[in-house]
């Protein structure tokens, strides 16, 4: 009953390390069911070891090779299949990827024991992006680049970005960034896009709430203006951003508004919260 | 024309023209207080930079190496980003965690240009989108309590439409 399959693999962009552990899916291959499974998941570790990530022996907590994991693979019998992770540096703080499938969908679940809320999940349909030949074979990976951005974007990234945070290190990530550079991102926004990052989460709102940033966006939007007894920037924007805006109604009330016609009020707001409107008149 | 080697956190090093690395004012600098000779060959370590990561940098700075400087910034001016060229809106097309790895390389190598041009990509990322698409982009957890998000909605209410 020994077959073997062949996966033709022509796609370019597999992670390097790929083949050989793509070829010792296939030669230890059980079940021509599972391989689909097998070659998502080998793909999901790979991943997770280019960003510098260890794979655990579940139990023991020894370090293991994506190669050892597949190759051992015989011995999980359970379909969810449960692997345990530490990033490189961090090695107090191990965490679960759980993959669950159901039907044609895997769910990821990746949990970090340690911080109650940083539980990142993510369900990819699995035939979008392995190649089922008509023997019901997979045969190779399709949409792959988009596989490994989902991947990356929804659980390897903010589980990185998690880990680092806790420790207080910059991380790839927007709300890991250093407060400099947040706030270089912020000044390219209208003031209501700013503000929405503050309503984000407890991090962001504080970095929005600085004063210097402030300073600047107020520099930014009402070069003219004085604003010599400041106590806080945000006030001093505050208010004439709310006096221009009346101003802008009052013009717009008399007639003698120089500004384009709006067909609708949003239209209207929508300029006045784009930062500055000269430039778009 | 002389070349300059770097060496990536991970070790690998990448034989770079000198001029190339200059973009970089961190590497600048360093050549400089080092007194570096042009004829040696320094090996000049990033501790702070993979060499994925590197790899694309210096890619960035080949195609760009010809740019001229850049002006000062005018911090009372309105700032575009709708004015990235489409060699670097290609670039740029990668995942995020990668997008968010060059921004902290391109601030630890001190690079202007490629600096703003991955700062302007993740502003536009966010432009017009409601707190709760921010999040979702960004994989940004909540962590305000249903009050402390209400109080935050009506502190900033000043901005919204009536």
């Amino acid at each position: 009953m020994e077959e073997k399959y062949s996966i033709s693999l022509v796609n370019k962009e597999l992670p390097p390390q790929f083949r050989q552990t793509v070829s010792a899916i296939i030669d230890t291959l059980i079940n021509p069911e599972c391989l689909k499974w097998d070659l998502f998941i080998a793909l999901l570790l790979i991943i997770m070891k280019e960003n510098n990530f260890h794979l655990l022996k579940t139990t023991e907590g020894n370090a293991i090779s994506v190669e050892d994991y597949i190759l051992n693979r015989k011995t999980i019998r359970s379909t969810i299949r449960e692997t345990v992770f530490v990033l490189d540096g961090f090695q107090s703080m191990p965490f679960k990827v759980i993959i669950c499938p159901l039907n044609d969908l895997a769910l990821i679940i990746a949990t970090i024991p340690d911080m109650h809320i940083e539980t990142y999940t993510h369900c990819v349909k699995i035939n979008r992006y392995i190649n089922i030949s008509t023997l019901g074979i997979p045969s190779d990976y399709i949409n792959l680049k988009e596989l490994i951005t989902i991947l990356g974007d929804r659980i390897v990234n903010p589980i990185k970005g998690s880990i680092l945070n806790y420790h207080k290190y910059p991380s790839p990530n927007l709300f890991g960034l250093p407060d400099d550079i947040v706030h270089k991102i912020l000044l390219y926004l209208a003031v209501k896009d700013v503000l929405y990052v503050g309503e984000t989460c407890k991090k962001l709102y504080r970095i929005v709430k600085e004063d210097r940033l402030w300073y600047r966006i107020c520099n930014r939007d009402f070069p003219g203006e004085n604003k010599d007894e400041a106590d806080s920037w945000f006030d001093v924007y505050i208010k004439l951003y709310v006096s221009e805006r009346n101003e802008i109604w009052k013009n717009r009330y008399y007639g003698t508004s120089g500004y384009r016609e709006c067909s609708h009020i949003s239209d209207y707001m929508r300029r006045i919260s784009n930062s500055r409107w000269e430039v778009i008149l | 024309m002389p070349n300059i080697k770097l060496q990536s956190s991970d070790n690998e090093v990448f034989a770079v023209d000198i001029e190339i690395a200059k973009c970089s004012v961190t590497i600048k600098t360093m050549l400089e207080d080092l007194g570096v000779d042009d004829e040696e060959e320094e090996v000049v370590p990033l501790p702070n930079v993979n060499s994925a990561i590197l790899k694309k940098v210096i890619q960035w700075a080949t195609y760009h190496k010809d740019d001229p400087p850049l002006p000062e910034d005018d911090e009372n001016k309105e700032k575009r980003t709708d004015d990235i060229s489409s060699w670097d809106a290609d670039f740029l097309k990668v995942d995020q965690g990668t997008l968010f790895e060059l921004i902290l390389a391109a601030n630890y190598l001190d690079i202007k240009g490629l600096l703003d041009v991955t700062c302007k990509t993740v502003a536009n990322m966010i432009k017009g989108k409601t707190p709760d698409e921010i999040r979702k982009t960004f994989n940004i957890k909540n962590d305000f309590t249903a009050a402390e998000e209400d109080q935050v909605r009506k502190e900033n209410e000043w901005c919204e439409e009536k």
